[in-house]
């Protein structure tokens, strides 16, 4: 590997990717240090302090919801993966089908007809997020399932348990771990189109999203920016992340 | 019309049609929601009217910028597809359609800056796709070999590069339009819905913040057949960009 193929060039990207995400998630934590008083009130507040305690809501709700939809995401490829050939095809042609839909549109319905709740936004937001996890998970497993060093394997008269332990288990790792960081920068945009309407984390838990809405209703463009670069910044981190593991 | 747009067309009827009937004949059933299937006929036309001209802009500004970016990296529409490809993810059609919202309340125009906010993401998403595809025809090991053999014929430069490199770059980020048409819509029921336009998408988030089931599903169903007919349009463009390769290779189909 050179400096300048484009393996290097992901690998710089994600590790650029991940400091940037650990210097915001940290600037986010330390951000009521930043606001004057005790009591913390994000309207009252500068800004960019205000943005970066919407972005403690916004980080960790995606995290949250993005691992629900991993695991869902995972979960689903994996079992389409195992059940057999007829299961598989079923499986995952419903995946595929509903990666045709607009998905993320269900995350504001959901909230606004049911009456809201981080529970019930974190269910859709991970089941939004998990048919994309599991497509791309799926296709890495039958990548993987035609590696010639499986068939050696066969071939050498190795047990199925074997074959998984020794070589299915620590080569599957990495790709499933990138298709589910896939989930991260789904929940992250999902959960801020349904607060930028109105319709997502509730107030006091505060998001990106919400405030970037709030600010463009009220058109106050100071309000913005701070929120808006902060979202940008961190889908921008997240997606890099996730292409940087998959390659 | 050409064959394989008729069949393209044909394929995505069932999907198109099914879910905007069931919308329209939900919209029809009298209730507290009666808008009308006209009024949902017409809000639909506007969402249609938004995301279609912003899509097909800017998937194509998008795939030559990022085609042109695999060519002359160093060149104003290289630096353009670059800076595109670069910036795909952390633009996402929400996000602008708030800072377009922002704009249209301090006075700017609503029409062109709702479709440059909506064409943007398409745009960033086809040179995201282009420019890898461009460079691997230009040279790369798989697509590279069709060029080698054109320029063995004899062929010039500039009919490599438009009848053979191009296509090859152009039909990738044609084959993700399907990603860039769920992003768009997504951005225009934002769009409507900060800018209270009469549109599908915000008739549903209304509904939605009213807590109307009744409101709620014939303008998501409508919206679902709006995707399944924008995605049949993009495979159709795909096509065309295949065929035109294939002839261009002396291919016949």
């Amino acid at each position: 590997m050179t400096l300048g193929d484009p393996d290097s060039r992901n690998g710089g990207r994600a590790a650029a990717a991940m400091a940037v995400l650990a210097g915001l998630a940290l600037a986010c934590t330390v951000a009521p240090l930043m606001a004057d008083g005790s009591v913390i009130r994000r309207h009252d507040a500068d800004p960019v302090v205000a943005a970066l305690l919407d972005g403690r809501g916004s980080l960790s709700f995606a995290l949250l919801a993005g691992l629900l939809g991993a695991a869902l995401g995972l979960g689903w490829a994996i079992a389409a993966s195992a059940l057999g050939q007829r299961a598989e095809r079923r499986m995952m042609d419903a995946a595929n089908r509903l990666l045709a839909l607009p998905l993320i549109l269900l995350v504001p319905l959901a909230a606004g007809l049911a009456g809201g709740g981080v529970g019930l936004l974190a269910a859709t937001v991970a089941a939004a997020t998990a048919p994309a996890v599991a497509a791309l998970a799926h296709a890495e497993l039958r990548a993987l399932m035609r590696r010639e060093f499986l068939t050696a394997a066969r071939a050498a008269g190795l047990s199925e348990g074997t074959i998984l332990r020794r070589h299915l288990i620590p080569n599957a790792r990495r790709p499933l771990l990138a298709a589910g960081a896939l989930a991260l920068p789904r929940a992250l945009a999902a959960e801020s189109f349904a607060s930028l309407l109105g319709l997502g984390l509730p107030a006091p838990v505060g998001s990106w999203g919400g405030s970037v809405g709030l600010a463009a209703r009220l058109g106050d463009g100071l309000a913005l920016a701070p929120p808006a670069l902060l979202l940008a910044v961190a889908l921008w981190g997240l997606c890099a992340f996730a292409e940087g593991l998959r390659r | 019309m050409p064959r394989y747009a008729l069949r393209r067309l044909t394929e995505a009827l069932p999907a198109t049609l099914l879910p905007v009937a069931a919308g329209l004949a939900l919209a029809a059933m009298p209730g507290p929601e009666a808008g009308g299937a006209l009024g949902l006929l017409v809000a639909l036309a506007l969402t249609l009217l938004l995301v279609l001209p912003a899509l097909a802009v800017g998937t194509a500004v998008g795939a030559l910028a990022g085609a042109w970016a695999g060519l002359a990296p160093a060149s104003a529409a290289g630096r353009l597809g670059r800076l595109l490809a670069a910036a795909g993810p952390t633009l996402p059609g929400f996000l602008l359609a708030a800072v377009a919202a922002l704009a249209v309340r301090a006075g700017a125009s609503a029409a062109p800056l709702g479709w440059t906010a909506l064409a943007l993401p398409a745009a960033c998403q086809a040179a995201r796709l282009a420019r890898p595809a461009m460079e691997q025809a230009l040279g790369g090991a798989l697509g590279g070999g069709a060029l080698l053999t054109a320029q063995g014929f004899g062929l010039d430069e500039r009919t490599v590069l438009r009848g053979h490199a191009l296509p090859a770059a152009i039909a990738p980020a044609l084959g993700g339009f399907q990603n860039a048409v769920l992003a768009g819509l997504v951005g225009t029921v934002a769009l409507e819905s900060l800018l209270a336009l009469p549109g599908a998408g915000a008739l549903m988030i209304d509904a939605a913040r009213n807590g109307s089931v009744a409101g709620v599903l014939p303008a998501l169903c409508g919206l679902c057949g709006l995707t399944a007919f924008l995605t049949a349009l993009g495979a159709i463009a795909r096509d065309w960009a295949d065929n035109r390769w294939a002839d261009n290779r002396g291919i016949r189909r």
